[in-house]
């Protein structure tokens, strides 16, 4: 269609709208604000011991929905996934080293070596294996479908309530990296959770950024579908497995409220 | 006695044990799973108010939010058109495709694609386009249609997809393993995922606030479709844009508890513009196209207006008597079941979908379930009287298309003559005495009604006679 076309139609359909209009007829009394209660809660800091009740209410939602739940530590977490991956024969890894998870995880297996573990790095080249010479630029779609057994990614919140995790695009956020590859593994921490969506939503600052990021992803378990026949199936587009290491950084807390 | 293609249709279901059994399950499984994250009555009734507030504000703002949207979606770089009717969709997604030279689709699931027939569409003018949600996948492989709005394929048994993935899927050996079935689908799927040149999606929600789409699911597809190729075109209904962003928690709690018994889908995906400097993935062009198609002549129509509140999760039909017996193919519509009932005839007229406006018990479960309150009955049985006149103080144009069509002068003539007879006493004790003395008159059969019921047959003396005779 032509812009003049395009531009009538808008008009058209606008002027539909706007003349002649009923109301809704309305039903009974409705409280006209959405979630205010459930904001409330926000406003008061939680102690040490609530945040933990978080804690085991995201990994029990998490669990119920197919996701696979380690808690670790700061500092040990790229040993106990490193290990992980070698039981698992999970051999290419594709994180970005400017992300935080994929930082830590770049500075362990370049200080460890560990044998049989590839850590690709989806930024800058892609170097091609070894029987086609040369190198390509990320992003690689052949390479991310065909090369990568798994993903490596940092979740900025949690949702206590549905088992959920908020991935926020950016640079250092690629948006394949916990799609593309069979596995996704990633990491997040205790003080990061918060009760529901709602007050997710209300104390994080990303939410308030205008324009948003131009993509927030709110992932709640592995990749599923019960289209044949309602039999649940894990692994339909998306990761077969999702793999989420709770990082407590509560200790703070701990000492002095528990 | 002729059929009507309705009747047909719904006859094919009813005629095929194996097929009735198999609606019966998958509506029983919904049916449960709803019920389980529903935590108590009380708590749910107050999530579905909000929701309906939220809907119905939306509603009455309809012009405004749209404008808001589409200055929010243009300033974070999402292209926007306006689509009247289907043609108009169709012709804007092929415009964006000759412009990026494109000749490949890979869809996620989106209704409003099936409402303008964009497959149908763009496969005729020789692109390729593939359905890559796995039931709309399954259907489309076996050249059908969706026969549910949330589960396209709940008419296939197991055994038919087995069959179909070993005719059809190249290299694929015959299983009934449904991990296998549905591993063949993905191998199938990726490979497109990875060559597609454009992405199509629908939108569950369009937040005017801040320019950002909505979409829920749990296979992954829709985020493939919508991040890998380098084009995403959204197609959504005008009536799916809501204020505020703060909107989302309480309308998607809604929806994935209705739809399919979850707290929430497995991804809820935000998109607010293409591919931002810096960043690595995501498509470079996003492409947002509001398609009117009728909804705006709803919106005029104080009567019928609540039909745009729906969030499309299907709950309605998982609930109809009748869409469990006949099955959403029966509908003959691409929204089946008590929401078809009541979104078809409005949007493609009451001359080709006035029949199924009749396939209501007006029994009421839809209506009890729906997490925003539309009246479907009411909705259903309004939508029978439009086919009969349209309302005299309504405009042509905003008349539902083919109202008044229905009117019978005998039916008419028959209430006009009931009218008469039950307000003239006289004449009533008259017809009374005719209808109980000269009762062997009446025929044996009266048509479809006393096939599949029991004969009425009035009493050899009227009740008002019985009583004289007691002297009360």
């Amino acid at each position: 269609m032509s812009d003049s076309e395009q531009q009538s139609a808008r008009e058209r359909i606008l002027d539909r709208l706007t003349t002649a209009q009923p109301e809704t007829a309305p039903a009974d009394n409705l409280p006209m604000t959405p979630s205010a209660s459930e904001s409330d809660s926000s406003a008061r800091p939680r102690s040490a011991k609530q945040q933990r009740q978080l804690v085991s209410q995201l990994a029990d939602a998490l669990l119920a929905s197919h996701a696979e739940v380690l808690h670790v530590r700061e500092d040990d977490w790229p040993h106990t996934l490193a290990t992980l991956a070698q039981a698992e024969q999970l051999r290419t890894w594709l994180c970005h080293p400017a992300c935080e998870a994929g930082r830590m995880f770049s500075t362990y297996i370049g200080d460890r070596q560990p044998g049989a573990l590839k850590l690709r790095h989806y930024s800058g080249e892609y170097p091609l294996p070894a029987d086609q010479a040369g190198t390509r630029q990320w992003p690689d779609k052949a390479a991310l479908f065909h090369n990568i057994d798994a993903g490596l990614s940092h979740a900025t919140a949690g949702i206590a309530d549905t088992g959920t995790l908020l991935l926020f695009s950016s640079p250092t956020q690629p948006r394949l990296l916990s799609l593309v590859p069979p596995v996704h593994a990633v990491t997040l921490r205790y003080s990061a959770i918060q009760s529901n969506m709602a007050e997710c939503m209300a104390t994080n600052a990303v939410f308030r950024q205008r324009p948003l990021p131009a993509n927030i992803i709110f992932v709640s378990g592995p990749s599923k579908t019960a289209d044949i026949q309602q039999t649940l199936a894990y692994g339909a587009h998306g990761p077969k497995r999702l793999i989420v290491m709770l990082i407590d950084d509560l200790a703070q807390f701990s000492s002095t409220s528990s | 006695m002729s059929h009507t293609d309705f009747q047909d249709r719904a006859a094919v279901t009813l005629n095929d044990v194996k097929l009735t059994t198999e609606f019966r399950n998958a509506m029983d499984f919904l049916r449960n799973k709803r019920s389980s994250v529903i935590p108590s009555r009380d708590e749910f009734e107050a999530l579905a108010a909000r929701g309906r507030a939220i809907r119905e504000e939306a509603l009455d703002q309809l012009p405004d939010l749209l404008v808001a949207l589409e200055k929010r979606c243009l300033a974070n770089g999402i292209q926007v058109h306006w689509a009247e009717d289907s043609a108009q969709a169709c012709e804007i997604v092929e415009g964006i495709a000759k412009d990026r030279q494109a000749r490949s689709f890979i869809k996620g699931k989106s209704m409003a694609s099936e409402e303008i027939g964009l497959n149908h569409f763009l496969i005729e003018r020789g692109y390729e386009c593939l359905e890559s949600d796995m039931g709309e996948y399954i259907v489309q492989l076996a050249g059908e249609t969706p026969s549910h709005i949330i589960m396209p394929a709940i008419h296939k048994s197991k055994v038919a997809i087995a069959e179909l993935f070993a005719e059809r899927i190249e290299g694929h050996r015959y299983t009934e393993n449904v991990d296998e079935l549905i591993g063949a689908g993905r191998a199938v799927l990726r490979e497109k995922f990875e060559a597609a040149d454009i992405g199509i999606s629908g939108v569950n929600f369009a937040v005017a606030e801040t320019g950002t789409l909505c979409l829920v699911e749990n296979e992954g597809n829709g985020r493939m479709s919508t991040t890998v190729p380098n084009t995403h075109i959204a197609i959504c209904g005008i009536e799916k844009v809501i204020p505020r962003l703060e909107d989302l928690p309480t309308l998607l709690s809604l929806l994935t508890r209705s739809a399919t018994g979850q707290k929430i889908t497995t991804y809820v995906n935000l998109i607010s513009s293409p591919r931002q400097p810096g960043d690595l993935d995501g498509p470079a062009a996003v492409h947002l196209i509001l398609l009117d198609n009728g909804r705006s002549r709803i919106h005029r129509d104080p009567e019928l207006r609540e039909t745009l509140l729906c969030i499309r999760c299907g709950a309605c039909m998982n609930h109809c008597p009748v869409y469990t017996r006949i099955g959403g193919h029966a509908y003959g519509s691409v929204y089946p079941g008590p929401i078809g009932q009541v979104v078809a005839p409005q949007l493609e007229g009451l001359a080709q979908h006035g029949e199924i406006v009749e396939a209501c018990t007006l029994n009421g479960a839809c209506g009890e379930v729906c997490p925003v309150g539309i009246p479907l009955p009411g909705l259903i049985r309004r939508l029978r009287e439009r086919k009969r006149h349209t309302p005299d103080e309504q405009a042509d144009a905003d008349a539902v298309p083919g109202s008044g069509r229905g009117r019978s002068w005998f039916e008419a003539g028959l209430w006009r003559a009931w009218t008469l007879a039950a307000s003239s006493p006289r004449l009533y004790s008259l017809i009374r005495l005719f209808v109980t003395r000269a009762r062997a008159l009446i025929p044996r059969r009266i048509g479809s009604w006393s096939s599949v019921r029991t004969q009425p047959k009035p009493a050899p003396r009227s009740l008002n006679e019985l009583m004289k005779d007691r002297h009360v």
